[in-house]
C-alpha cells in the first residue's frame, strides 16, 4: 500500500530546488531536510539550535522545526513515546531507553536496510541520516530521535537515484551487507558537497568498512554520481 | 597483445548491470540476519570466559528472574543430557582428512579449552537485549585449568594435555600429525650455495570478520524444520542439523538468502557457530513452538572462531648471487583447534608453493602442528596462506640479500617440480593446452602499469621531501587454478526459451548470478537477458558442492558447459519433432543454436527463435516441464599431501596461471607508520568472463591481504590466555584511508582451469599479498620485517636496533 | 544491554539535579558513542541505574570567538570542529586532532565534552562482562603489568593503573591552554584529569562541563597522530603543539599517560630558538627523556616512547 505521505515526500530533486526556500508540510519536512543542504559546504545548525517549546502530548500534531527539540514522553513500563520521520514519512513509536535507533528501525519497523555489522560504532554498516548528519544508529539511544529526521539507503535510493545507478555501475557491492551504510555516508557527502575531490571522498567514507575490499570503486562511484547530479 | 586462443565470444567477457546491485545498493537485500520471524524467541549460549576452565558452580536464579526470560538450558540439563554434535567424521565429504579426528562433540559442556568455547548454558528470551541481560546475570564459578597458547610449547613433555589417552595423535597427545616433506638434498644444497641463511616467519591468528554475523532462525512446519542461516553450505548444514536432531534429511530446508561475507569461513558447517547454533534454534523452535532465533554477538563471534591459526617457524635459504634459489628448509609451528572438527593448516602447510611453481630442486618442510587453547576455525581465503607466505618471503629474502630486482629473482626460480618453465609448458604443449609463459607476461603487464623500472630503487636508498622513506614491493605466485570441486549444475528451459541455472547456493558477493549466466547464455546460445541463476535452498535439485566458493568460476564454467550441451541436444532432439520446413531432413548435428535461434548449419539464415521450440513442452503429465539437464563434474584428488589437480577428463595437472602484485608504500622511521600509496594488481584469470567483476575480486583480494600484513591479528594476553581485541575496533581490518589507488590488470593466457582456461581470482589474491608488504618496507627501509602484522612497533623497533 | 531510567533534562541545572539525585551509577550522555559500548559490554562494575542525556538542553553547541576567547559548546559535534573554518585557519590543531578522531561517523554523534571526559581504552578495562576487576575499578591488580602492554603507559602509573588517556582532541586542547566551563567552576584543561583520580576525570558526580574557553590565538599549531591504521583508531600516540604570536611554546602528548602529558622540557627546549629539524628532534628526546617502558609479557610498549619523540618532532616542525 503507498502511503499518502510517502508520495509526496518523494519529490523530485529537481522540483525541490526549484521552490527551495519554501517551507514544506510536515509530511515532507524529511524530503527538504535531505535535500535542503544540497551545494553547501557550510554546517551552520550546530551554532543556533535553541529550543523554543515542548511538545504537547498530542505528538501526531507536532510540527518539526529546526528549534524544537521534542522530549520523548514516558508511558507505561517506562517506555518512552517519541515521533519522528523515516524517509519522510512521520512514524510514532514507544521504545525502552536501552533500545537503539538501529533496533528501532530495524527490528521494530522493519527497515532492514539499516544493518549491523560490528554494533559497537566500529564500521558504518547501521549509517543513517539524522538531520542530515551520517551517523551509527547503533550508538544512538532511540529515544533521542523524537522530532528529527531520519533517513535509510533504500529512502536515499529513491531520493538519488544517480548515486544509486553509479553503485551499481561501477560494481560497489560485493557481498553487499555494508553497501547501504556506504549509501547513506555517501548521500551525506554529496548533500554537504556537490563536486567533492577524491580526498573528500575517501575522508567521508573513512568510517565505512567493507571486508570484501570494494574501497576503489567507491571513489569512482561516488564522482560519477556527483556528476550526474550536475554538481551541485 | 594479439591472443591466438581468443574465442568469439558473444556474452563472456562484457560488463552487464550486475544482477544483485539495485537490490544491494537500495539495502532491500536480505540476509539471515534480517530475518526475525513474527513471535520469535531469541537464544544466546555462553561462551568460557578463560583460556581453559570448568564450572565448579552455576547459579541461574538470578537470571530466571529476568523479565522476558522463558527458558534457560544449563549443562546439567535433563533434556540435553549425553547431546553429541555431528563431528567431521561423520561427513562424507571431509572423513578422508580426519582420520585421525573420531569424537563427536559433547553439546554443552561444562569445561571449556578456550577463551570464548560455546558452553554451560543457553538463555532463551523474549529479546536480544534480554538474553545478553540475563546472560550477564548467570553467576559461575570457575575451576581455572592449565593452557598453552604456542603450538611450539604445547608439544613440550610438560605441557598441559588437552587428550589423555589419545592414541592416534603423537607426542605428548597434542601434536596432531603435521606435513613432513623432503625432495633433493638439501644439505649438500645448502653447501654449494654463494649464501645461507635463516629467516624468521610468523603469521598472526586472524579472522575473516565477515560482516554478517553468524545467525541461525528455525521455525518447525510440522514435523520438518525450515533453517534461515548464513552459510556458505546450506547443503551439509542441513545434513548436520539432521543428524543432531534425529531427523531425516529431507525433513531439513535450509534457506541461505543473501550472504554478508562468507571468505570460506562459512562453509565451517562443522563448527558450534553452524551446526550448534542451530540445533539449539531448532530445538528451541520446537519445545517453545514458536520460531527462534539464535545469535552469536560480535564477540563471541571473534573469540569463538578464528579463521587462520598462528603461524610461527623459520626457513632456512640457500642460493646463489644471480638469484637462482638452490634450497629451501622450512620449519613451521601451526596452532590447532581441538579435535571433533576438521583439521586445517596441517595438510597445507608450507612448501607446496615450491614444488607448484619453482625449479626449487631442493626442498624440506617440518610442520608442527599442536592443539592450543586458542579457537577453531575454518579459512579465510584460503587455507594455502602459509605455503603461498613462504614462497613469497623466500624470493624476496633472495633478491634483498644481492641487491637483485625480485621480478627478476621470480622469473629465474618460475618452473614445475624443480624444472624450469619449459618442462612446464612441455606438458601444456602435450595435452593441447596454451603455452605462454604466464609469469613473463604478468610481470611485464605488471611492471609497465606500475612503473616498475622507474620506482625500483636500492633499499633504504629514497626518502622523500616529507621524511618518509619510499619502498616498492613484488610479490608472485600461481593463479589460483584447481579444480577442487564436485558439483552438480542443472539447467531448466521455460516454456518462453529463456533457462534458470539450478543448483542449492548462497551468495558470496563474487556476482555469480551474473557471472554464471553470462556462461550460460555463451554455452547454451542464448542471449543473456534470457539466463537467471537464483537462489536455491537445500532441497534445490542440485547441490553445488561449493556454491561459488573456491575457484567457482572453474567448477561450475564446466558443469554448466556440460550441462548446456546436454540441453542443447535436447533441444535439438525437440526441434526435429516439430516437423519444420527449417529443418527438413536434418539430424541433431546439423543444428546450431546462436543468439537464441536454432538454424541448420547449412542455413543459417532460415531459423526459429528458441521460444517456439520451448513453447511446445507442454505441462503434460507424459512431458515434463520444459527440458532440464544436469551437468556433473567430479573431480577432485583425494591425495592432500601432494596435490595436483585434475584435467576436465581425469588426470592431474600442474598449475599453469600466474600473478604477481605491485606496491609503492611510503615508511614514516619517525612513528613507524605504513602508508600505502599504490597497489598493482595482475592476475592472469585466464579468461575474463565479467570484467568489472574480477577487477573487484582483485581490488578485494588486496585489501584483504593487505589487512594481514598491516594490522590484523588477534592479540591474547598470555597471563590469561583470553583474546583483548573482540572487536571491530581494535582488531583492525583495513579501511579506506589506509591505501590511496588500487589497479588490477588482467591477463587471459586461456590456462587456468576453466571452461576456456578460465581461473580464479579473489581467494589468491588475498592468500598471496601479505608477502608483498615485507618485501616493499624492506626496500623503503632496509631491514628485514618477516613476521606479521608489520605494525608501527616492529618497524620502530627494528630501525632501533638497526641503528 | 539493561534497561535503566533515561532522563532528558533542558537545562543544565535540571541535569545536575537529576545526578544529584541518583549519587551512583548515574551517567552522563553527551552524544552516547562511549557509554553505549560500555553498557552493551556490561564492562562497568556496576551496571548504571540512570541516564542524563544533555541532547536536549539549549545553548551547549557552537564554535565562535567572543571577546578574548574561542568558545566553544561542550556538545558540539567533534565533526564540526574539524569542519570549521575558523578553526582551521586559527586552532590548527584542534580543527586537525578532531579531523582525526575516531571515524567521521562517529564524529557526528560524538561530542567535545564527551570525547574529553571519555573512559580509557584499556583493553582490561574493556573487556566484556567486568571480566577484569583491575584497580580502575576499585580492584587491586592492573592486569596490563603481566600482561599486554602495547597501548599503555610510557610516563608512569596511576595509583598502579597502566592505562592511558585516549582522548585526540585532549593534546590540542593543552596545547591552546584550553578552560573547562562547568555549572561550577571554570577548570584549567590541564586540571580535568589527575593522577591522584582513579576515574576519567576530576568533576564532581554532578558536575557538567558546558563549554570550553581558548584564549584568542594568533600563533601556529599543529596536531599529529600515530596510529596503527589511518581511521576509526585510538592514537598509539599523539602530540599537539601550540606556538602563540610572541614565541611561546606549549606541547603536549597523550596516549601516554592517565592524563594528558605536558612536555615542558620540549617547551624549554625550543624556547627562544629558530625551529629546525634537529632542534625539533632534540626536543622530542628532552620530552621522553622520563619516559620508561612497561614490558609485560606481550609487545612491550618500548616503542612507543621513540614514537612519541617522533610525534615531538612533528608537532613542532609542524608550527614551523
Amino acid at each position: 500500500m503507498k502511503d499518502k505521505d510517502e508520495e509526496k515526500a518523494v519529490l523530485s530533486r529537481r522540483q525541490f530546488l526549484k521552490d527551495a526556500g519554501i517551507v514544506l508540510g510536515t509530511s515532507a519536512v524529511g524530503s527538504a531536510a535531505l535535500l535542503s543542504a544540497c551545494g553547501t559546504n557550510e554546517i551552520t545548525k550546530t551554532d543556533t539550535v535553541t529550543k523554543t517549546s515542548t511538545v504537547t502530548k498530542n505528538v501526531t500534531t507536532t510540527v518539526v522545526e529546526k528549534e524544537t527539540l521534542p522530549l520523548p514522553i514516558e508511558t507505561e513500563n517506562g517506555r518512552l513515546l517519541i515521533s519522528f520521520t523515516v524517509n519522510g514519512k512521520k512514524f510514532d513509536a514507544t521504545v525502552e531507553p536501552r533500545e537503539t535507533l538501529h533496533h528501532l528501525l530495524h527490528e521494530q519497523l522493519g527497515f532492514k536496510s539499516v544493518k549491523t555489522f560490528c554494533s559497537r560504532g566500529g564500521c558504518g554498516s547501521c549509517s543513517v541520516l539524522l538531520d542530515g548528519r551520517p551517523v551509527l544508529s547503533c550508538m544512538t539511544f532511540a529515544s533521542s530521535v523524537g522530532g528529527k529526521d531520519i533517513w535509510t539507503s533504500d529512502g536515499i535510493g529513491k531520493e538519488m537515484p544517480e548515486l544509486i545507478e553509479a553503485y551499481i555501475d561501477n560494481e560497489c557491492m560485493q557481498c553487499g551487507y555494508c553497501t547501504p551504510g556506504f549509501i547513506v555516508t555517501a548521500a551525506a557527502l554529496l548533500k554537504r558537497n556537490g563536486n567533492p575531490s577524491t580526498d573528500e571522498i575517501r575522508e567521508a567514507l573513512a568510517g565505512n568498512l567493507c571486508r570484501c575490499g570494494t574501497y576503489p570503486v567507491h571513489i569512482k562511484a561516488v564522482h560519477e554520481a556527483a556528476s550526474a547530479m550536475g554538481g551541485k | 597483445m594479439a591472443d591466438e586462443y581468443k574465442d568469439d565470444f558473444l556474452y563472456v567477457g562484457k560488463d552487464y548491470r550486475r544482477k544483485d546491485g539495485p537490490e544491494k545498493a537500495m539495502g532491500t537485500a536480505i540476509y539471515a540476519s534480517d530475518i526475525t520471524l513474527p513471535n520469535s524467541l531469541f537464544a544466546k549460549v555462553m561462551t568460557c570466559p578463560w583460556a581453559h576452565a570448568k564450572i565448579k558452580k552455576m547459579d541461574t536464579s538470578k537470571a530466571e528472574k529476568i523479565e522476558g526470560v522463558v527458558d534457560i538450558i544449563r549443562y546439567d540439563d535433563p533434556r540435553i543430557k549425553d547431546t553429541k554434535l555431528m563431528s567431521s567424521w561423520n561427513h562424507p565429504f571431509t572423513a578422508y582428512l580426519t582420520e585421525n579426528v573420531e569424537e563427536l562433540k559433547d553439546f554443552l559442556p561444562s569445561e571449556g579449552f578456550y577463551d570464548g568455547e560455546e558452553m554451560g548454558v543457553i538463555i532463551v528470551a523474549e529479546s536480544e537485549d534480554i538474553c545478553e541481560e540475563a546472560m550477564n546475570a548467570v553467576e559461575v564459578e570457575w575451576e581455572q585449568l592449565p593452557f598453552v597458547l604456542d603450538p611450539e610449547d604445547s608439544i613440550k613433555k610438560d605441557a598441559p594435555i588437552y587428550y589423555p589417552g589419545r592414541e592416534t595423535m603423537i607426542g605428548n597427545g597434542n601434536e596432531i600429525p603435521g606435513c613432513e616433506f623432503s625432495m633433493g638434498d638439501v644439505d649438500k644444497a645448502f653447501k654449494e650455495s654463494d649464501e645461507v641463511w635463516t629467516v624468521p616467519v610468523a603469521e598472526p591468528m586472524i579472522n575473516w570478520v565477515g560482516a554478517e554475523m553468524p545467525q541461525v532462525t528455525c521455525n518447525w512446519e510440522g514435523e520438518d524444520v525450515v533453517v534461515y542461516a548464513h552459510t556458505q553450505q546450506p547443503y551439509d548444514l542441513s545434513l548436520y542439523t539432521a543428524a543432531n536432531l534425529g531427523l531425516k534429511q529431507c525433513q531439513v530446508k535450509v534457506i541461505t538468502p543473501y550472504s554478508g561475507g562468507t571468505f570460506g569461513e562459512r562453509a565451517f558447517v562443522q563448527h558450534f557457530n553452524d551446526q550448534g547454533i542451530t540445533y539449539i534454534a531448532a530445538m528451541v523452535a520446537k519445545q517453545h513452538k514458536r520460531p527462534c532465533k539464535c545469535f552469536i554477538n560480535r564477540a563471541d563471534q571473534f573469540r569463538s572462531a578464528r579463521s587462520q591459526c598462528y603461524m610461527h617457524g623459520e626457513i632456512k635459504i640457500g642460493a646463489n648471487k644471480n638469484g637462482k634459489i638452490n634450497a629451501v628448509s622450512i620449519k613451521n609451528f601451526t596452532s590447532h583447534q581441538r579435535a571433533g572438527l576438521w583439521i586445517t593448516g596441517s595438510a597445507y602447510s608450507g612448501y607446496d608453493h615450491f614444488t607448484d611453481n619453482t625449479c626449487v630442486q631442493n626442498i624440506k618442510m617440518e610442520d608442527h602442528c599442536a592443539v592450543t587453547s586458542q579457537p577453531p576455525g575454518w579459512w579465510f581465503r584460503c587455507e594455502q596462506n602459509i605455503g603461498s607466505y613462504n614462497l613469497g618471503i623466500v624470493n624476496s629474502e633472495v633478491a634483498h640479500k644481492f641487491g637483485l630486482d625480485p621480478t627478476d629473482v621470480a622469473i629465474l626460480n618460475n618452473g614445475y617440480e624443480g624444472h624450469d618453465v619449459d618442462y612446464l609448458y612441455n606438458i601444456a604443449k602435450e595435452h593441447g593446452l596454451p603455452t605462454r609463459d604466464s609469469l613473463k607476461a604478468c610481470i611485464e603487464t605488471g611492471k609497465k602499469a606500475f612503473g616498475w623500472d622507474s620506482k625500483f630503487h636500492a633499499d633504504g636508498a629514497k626518502k622523500l621531501p616529507n621524511g618518509r622513506y619510499h619502498g616498492v614491493g613484488f610479490i608472485w605466485d600461481h593463479a589460483w587454478n584447481d579444480n577442487v570441486n564436485t558439483i552438480t549444475v542443472g539447467l531448466s528451459l521455460n516454456q518462453d526459451g529463456s533457462v534458470n541455472i539450478l543448483g542449492q547456493r548462497d551468495d558470496l558477493g563474487t556476482n555469480d548470478k551474473t557471472t554464471y549466466s553470462q556462461i550460460a547464455a555463451e554455452c547454451i546460445g542464448i542471449p543473456y537477458e534470457m539466463v537467471n541463476y537464483r537462489c536455491g535452498d537445500s532441497t534445490a535439485p542440485f547441490q553445488l558442492k561449493n556454491p561459488g566458493g573456491s575457484m567457482g568460476v572453474i567448477s561450475q564454467s564446466r558443469g554448466i558447459m556440460r550441462a548446456a550441451k546436454k540441453l542443447r541436444t535436447a533441444i535439438f532432439d525437440k526441434a526435429l519433432t516439430l516437423n519444420l520446413p527449417e529443418f527438413k531432413d536434418a539430424v541433431v548435428d546439423d543444428l546450431d543454436l546462436k543468439e537464441g535461434y536454432v538454424f541448420k548449419k547449412s542455413a543459417p539464415n532460415a531459423k526459429v527463435h528458441i521460444s517456439d521450440i520451448a513453447a511446445t513442452c507442454l505441462p503434460y503429465a507424459t512431458q515434463p516441464w520444459g527440458i532440464s539437464c544436469k551437468g556433473v563434474i567430479m573431480v577432485y584428488d583425494t591425495n592432500v599431501t601432494k596435490r595436483k589437480w585434475g584435467y576436465p577428463d581425469g588426470g592431474t595437472r600442474p598449475r599453469f596461471a600466474r600473478q604477481c602484485h605491485f606496491i609503492e608504500v611510503e615508511v614514516d622511521p619517525d612513528t613507524g607508520e605504513i602508508f600505502m600509496t599504490n597497489i598493482n594488481n595482475v592476475v592472469d584469470v585466464g579468461v575474463v568472463i565479467s570484467p568489472k567483476s574480477c577487477r573487484g575480486q582483485a581490488y578485494g583480494g588486496a585489501m584483504q591481504g593487505l589487512g594481514r600484513a598491516y594490522s590484523e591479528e588477534y592479540i591474547y594476553d598470555k597471563t590469561y590466555g583470553v583474546i583483548l581485541n573482540p572487536d571491530l575496533q581494535e582488531y583492525k581490518i583495513v579501511t579506506m584511508l589506509d591505501f590511496e589507488t588500487a589497479e588490477a590488470e588482467l591477463e587471459e593466457s586461456h590456462n587456468a582451469g576453466g571452461e576456456w582456461g578460465c581461473g580464479g581470482i579473489g581467494e589468491d589474491v588475498a592468500t598471496l599479498i601479505p608477502a608483498i608488504l615485507s618485501d616493499a618496507v624492506r626496500n623503503a627501509i632496509g631491514v628485514s620485517i618477516t613476521e606479521q602484522p608489520i605494525t608501527p612497533d616492529k618497524i620502530i623497533m627494528a630501525l632501533k636496533d638497526k641503528k | 544491554m539493561k534497561n535503566f531510567k533515561q532522563y532528558y533534562p533542558t537545562t543544565v541545572d535540571e541535569a545536575a539535579k537529576y545526578l544529584k539525585e541518583n549519587p551512583k551509577d548515574t551517567y552522563i550522555v553527551g552524544g552516547g558513542t562511549d557509554v553505549i559500548g560500555a553498557m552493551k559490554d556490561f564492562i562497568l562494575p556496576t551496571y548504571p541505574v540512570a541516564l542524563v542525556s544533555l541532547d536536549k538542553i539549549p545553548g551547549l553547541t557552537g564554535i565562535k570567538e567572543e571577546g578574548d576567547y574561542l568558545i566553544i559548546g561542550a556538545m558540539t559535534k567533534v565533526e564540526d570542529l574539524a569542519m570549521s573554518d575558523l578553526l582551521k585557519s586559527k586552532y590548527t590543531c584542534l580543527a586537525e586532532a578532531a579531523s582525526r578522531t575516531a571515524s567521521p561517523h562517529l564524529r557526528e554523534s560524538g561530542t567535545v565534552g564527551g570525547n574529553l571526559c571519555q573512559m580509557t581504552r584499556c583493553w582490561y578495562f574493556r573487556h566484556n562482562n567486568n571480566q577484569f576487576d583491575c584497580v580502575r575499578k576499585g580492584g587491586s591488580t592492573c592486569y596490563a603489568l603481566t600482561g599486554e602492554t602495547r597501548f599503555h603507559s610510557i610516563f608512569g602509573l596511576t595509583k598502579m593503573c597502566a592505562a592511558v588517556n585516549p582522548s585526540d582532541l585532549a593534546p590540542a586542547m593543552v596545547a591552546l591552554n584550553a578552560v573547562a566551563v562547568t555549572n561550577k567552576k571554570e577548570i584549567p584543561i590541564e586540571k580535568l584529569w589527575s593522577f591522584a583520580v582513579p576515574g576519567s576525570t576530576t568533576l564532581d558526580h554532578d558536575e557538567i562541563i558546558t563549554s570550553f574557553k581558548i584564549p584568542k590565538f594568533t600563533g601556529k599549531s599543529c596536531f599529529y597522530k600515530a596510529s596503527v591504521r589511518r581511521t576509526i583508531d585510538f592514537p598509539i600516540v599523539n602530540g599537539a603543539c601550540a606556538i602563540d604570536a610572541s614565541g611561546n611554546a606549549r606541547i603536549c602528548l597523550n596516549a601516554v599517560a592517565m592524563t594528558p602529558h605536558r612536555c615542558t622540557e620540549a617547551e624549554e627546549t625550543i624556547k627562544g630558538k629558530s625551529i629546525t629539524e634537529s632542534l625539533a628532534a632534540e626536543a622530542g628526546a628532552a620530552a621522553v627523556q622520563k619516559a620508561k617502558a612497561i614490558p609485560g609479557t606481550g609487545t612491550s610498549n618500548e616503542y612507543k616512547i621513540e614514537i612519541a619523540k617522533g610525534v615531538i618532532k612533528k608537532v613542532i616542525l609542524g608550527c614551523k
